[in-house]
């Protein structure tokens, strides 16, 4: 079992100067007290440095080592941390110590390639090689179980991924449990047996080659043999290239996840500039026209002289033509009378004329005569001004000044509406600074094509496989032929083909059963583990799936599908507990603020049951979360140690042993 | 992985190796199952140990 000893801090994160934490030998609880930006998490962080040399912050995301040198230290002129952990496992003692140091040849660092790690694992008192210091990290706290045993609300949160069939997350942590379980010391036996079966087969195939009878069923074993060999490790390859592109593709999910406002303001910028394009085209197209218009803008400057000229026109052919009905009236009229005159009766009621009458209408007859010579041709003046009002007038309607005075109305409008989507592009720009907008395009693209190659990969896998199951089929019925014929060689070798057979079967099943003893404990623990913790008198058990997903049980033996973001908490933290009751690899818990999402009879309860989570664990907390008081009397005797997180100045915070004081 | 933690593995192992392999010796699964506790991601070493385990006991 993995204990932790001490912890100590050089000029890491707020931790200025040489700080430590001594974790008491006695099983039980240590709690550090401190609020918010003192360097609870810092701590956690520290002890994950030493352990992996990985500092982790929001949505696990990877920070540089070069921002923890404490800041104040970093202004003095000392570019360096380090952090120490005293630990013992199976009866050794280890320091492990792991620091962060410029490079001999950089008198001033200023970016991460400027510094470099420098890491030793001493045991009982000796050094270890950096191959041995690997292996010795690796099997006493594999990173890929670390999940298990530093940890935050955040992580707590993911093991809702379990009851998610396809998830790929749930997939990752259901592998992390398997491994904290143990299951890989048979998953990996067999596989070794399983290759150790190949070699025999193949060495039963050259024994069955040197002998006449054996010899061609020899030949197409060993065919066959190095065909399925070819195929499984093209399917393991291809096994390989999908895991890891599964894992790629969650990486770039959670960067986009990361970047998500970023990228929906590309969407919205993209989509702006789409805007601004078609609004850029508008504009083109009204200056063209305008360009055109302006082409013609000459016939405004005599627009008011050919109005003036179209209105002298346009009377004087008023004029005329009362002119013209007048002497076409007189003209009639004159006719008339002329026949009255010849005939010596009146044109109108047709009686005989006297003398007086025919003197009056000879007088009417000379002045319509008069009238109808006064203008001697009118018609050829009236079609002259008709003509002129026509082109006059066709001339004054293609006035472009009201056209182009629209246009320039619109091309503003246009420039407006060009102005304000330029302007909400200049602030995304600016909000993108920070985040790259290429960035988010070429993750967008990244993702894309690592989701194409999965496809890919997906269906000549199921090709592989179809044709690794034929072949293994084939070499099935050779080998029972084989298997009829006896020879001293033969007969040797088949017998170590037949052990390995036997020993890779058992090792199959052992898989599949110790999976299923694994389960049905994990689910018992976990289930007396919850009900300790619930406040909810009805839910009965927990039941587990495939998975280890944890499903809450209602008394009435239905199950609880929809629960809170607080009981999801507590189930994670039953399974933790059950976890840690079950797993070959035990070590300390260390949690930071992990209490976010419970109410205060929920944060009780997981106080009280601490101690049973783990021998050792390491509390992280402010007091909001518990108070020092209620946690000391919740835990009693389990409390074996306080630390208080002590404020100096925004950038230094002092570890001080004992509880903080309400 | 410590000693006592393996018993687990070996317990589950053996009741299959008694039912379905009574022929196979249980010191022999024991002592794969120890070679595959000791060694983390040297394949190669883990089955040249687990063969030459196999090896003496074929040689019995």
């Amino acid at each position: 079992m993995l204990q932790f000893n001490k912890i100590e801090l050089e000029d890491f994160g707020p931790y200025k100067g040489r700080q430590s934490i001594e974790f008491p030998d006695q099983d039980g609880v240590t709690i550090v007290f401190g609020e918010n930006m003192r360097g609870k998490t810092t701590l956690l962080n520290a002890i994950r440095y030493a352990l992996f040399g990985k500092i982790l912050g929001r949505g696990f995301r990877e920070i540089s080592p070069e921002r923890f040198i404490n800041w104040e230290t970093k202004a003095e002129g000392k570019y360096s941390f380090s952090v120490t952990l005293y630990f013992e496992e199976s009866g050794s003692e280890y320091e492990l110590v792991r620091q962060f140091v410029p490079k001999d040849s950089v008198a001033i660092p200023n970016e991460d390639g400027d510094y470099t790690e420098e890491v030793y694992l001493i045991r009982d008192d000796s050094v270890t090689g950096p191959k041995e210091r690997e292996n010795e990290l690796n099997r006493i706290l594999p990173q890929q179980v670390s999940r298990f045993f530093l940890f935050d609300g955040e992580l707590l949160q993911q093991y809702e991924e379990l009851l998610v069939d396809e998830s790929e997350m749930g997939q990752r942590i259901r592998e992390a449990i398997e491994r904290i379980l143990g299951v890989p010391v048979l998953k990996n036996g067999r596989a070794d047996l399983r290759s150790l079966l190949d070699e025999a087969q193949g060495q039963e195939q050259k024994a069955a080659q040197m002998s006449n009878q054996t010899n061609e069923l020899g030949t197409l074993l060993e065919g066959a043999t190095e065909k399925r060999n070819h195929l499984q490790s093209d399917f393991i390859d291809l096994s390989q290239e999908l895991s890891d592109l599964q894992e790629q593709k969650s990486a770039k999910r959670n960067q986009l996840q990361q970047l998500e406002a970023a990228r929906s303001l590309v969407e919205r910028q993209e989509d702006l500039e789409g805007q601004l394009s078609d609004v850029e085209d508008q504009l083109e197209y009204k200056r063209d026209k305008l360009r055109d218009m302006m082409q013609e803008s000459w016939r405004s400057v005599i627009q008011d002289t050919l109005q003036e000229r179209l209105d002298v026109l346009e009377e004087r052919r008023r004029e005329l033509d009362k002119k013209r009905t007048r002497i076409s009236v007189a003209k009639r009229l004159a006719s008339r009378i002329s026949d009255g005159l010849e005939k010596n009766e009146c044109p109108i009621c047709e009686q005989h004329l006297d003398e007086e009458a025919e003197d009056h209408l000879e007088q009417e007859l000379r002045s319509f005569q008069g009238l109808t010579e006064e203008d001697t041709d009118p018609v050829d003046d009236y079609d002259l001004i008709l003509q002129s009002i026509n082109v006059l007038q066709n001339l004054a309607e293609s006035n472009p000044a009201e056209r182009i005075k629209s246009t320039l109305s619109e091309i503003n409008e246009l420039k407006a509406q060009r102005a304000v989507v330029n302007d909400e592009i200049g602030e995304i720009e600016n909000s993108l600074e920070s985040s790259k907008e290429e960035r988010v395009t070429q993750l967008n693209t990244e993702y894309e094509n690592i989701i194409g190659k999965i496809s890919e990969r997906e269906r000549t896998i199921e090709d592989t496989e179809s044709e690794l199951i034929k072949t293994k089929e084939n070499i099935q019925k050779l080998q029972s032929q084989l298997d009829q014929i006896s020879g001293n060689q033969l007969e040797e070798e088949r017998n170590r083909r037949e052990l390995y057979d036997k020993l890779v079967e058992l090792f199959d099943r052992g898989v599949d059963e110790y999976r299923d003893r694994l389960r049905q404990r994990v689910e018992q623990d976990a289930s007396d583990i919850f009900i300790q913790l619930t406040t909810e008198p009805e839910y009965k058990h927990l039941q587990i799936n495939e998975n280890y997903g944890l499903t809450i049980i209602h008394e009435d033996g239905s199950e609880i599908r929809v629960r809170s973001a607080g009981a999801e908490h507590v189930v994670a933290l039953a399974l933790m507990g059950a976890l840690q009751n079950n797993a070959p690899l035990k070590g300390p818990i260390i949690m930071d603020s992990p209490f976010g999402r419970l109410d205060e009879s929920h944060v009780r309860n997981v106080v009280e049951a601490l101690p049973r989570l783990a021998d050792q664990v390491m509390l992280l907390v402010y007091k909001d979360e518990i108070d020092p008081e209620t946690a000391r009397e919740l835990l009693k005797g389990k409390l074996r140690r306080e630390y208080t997180l002590d404020r100096v100045t925004a950038r230094h915070t002092n570890l001080k042993e004992g509880g903080m004081i309400q | 992985m410590s000693e006592d933690s393996i018993d687990d593995l070996i317990e589950t192992l053996n009741s299959i190796r008694q039912e379905e392999f009574p022929e196979i010796p249980k010191e022999l699964l024991e002592e794969i199952v120890r070679i595959e506790r000791e060694t983390i991601d040297d394949r190669e070493l883990t089955q040249d140990r687990i063969s030459n385990v196999i090896e003496s006991h074929l040689s019995e």
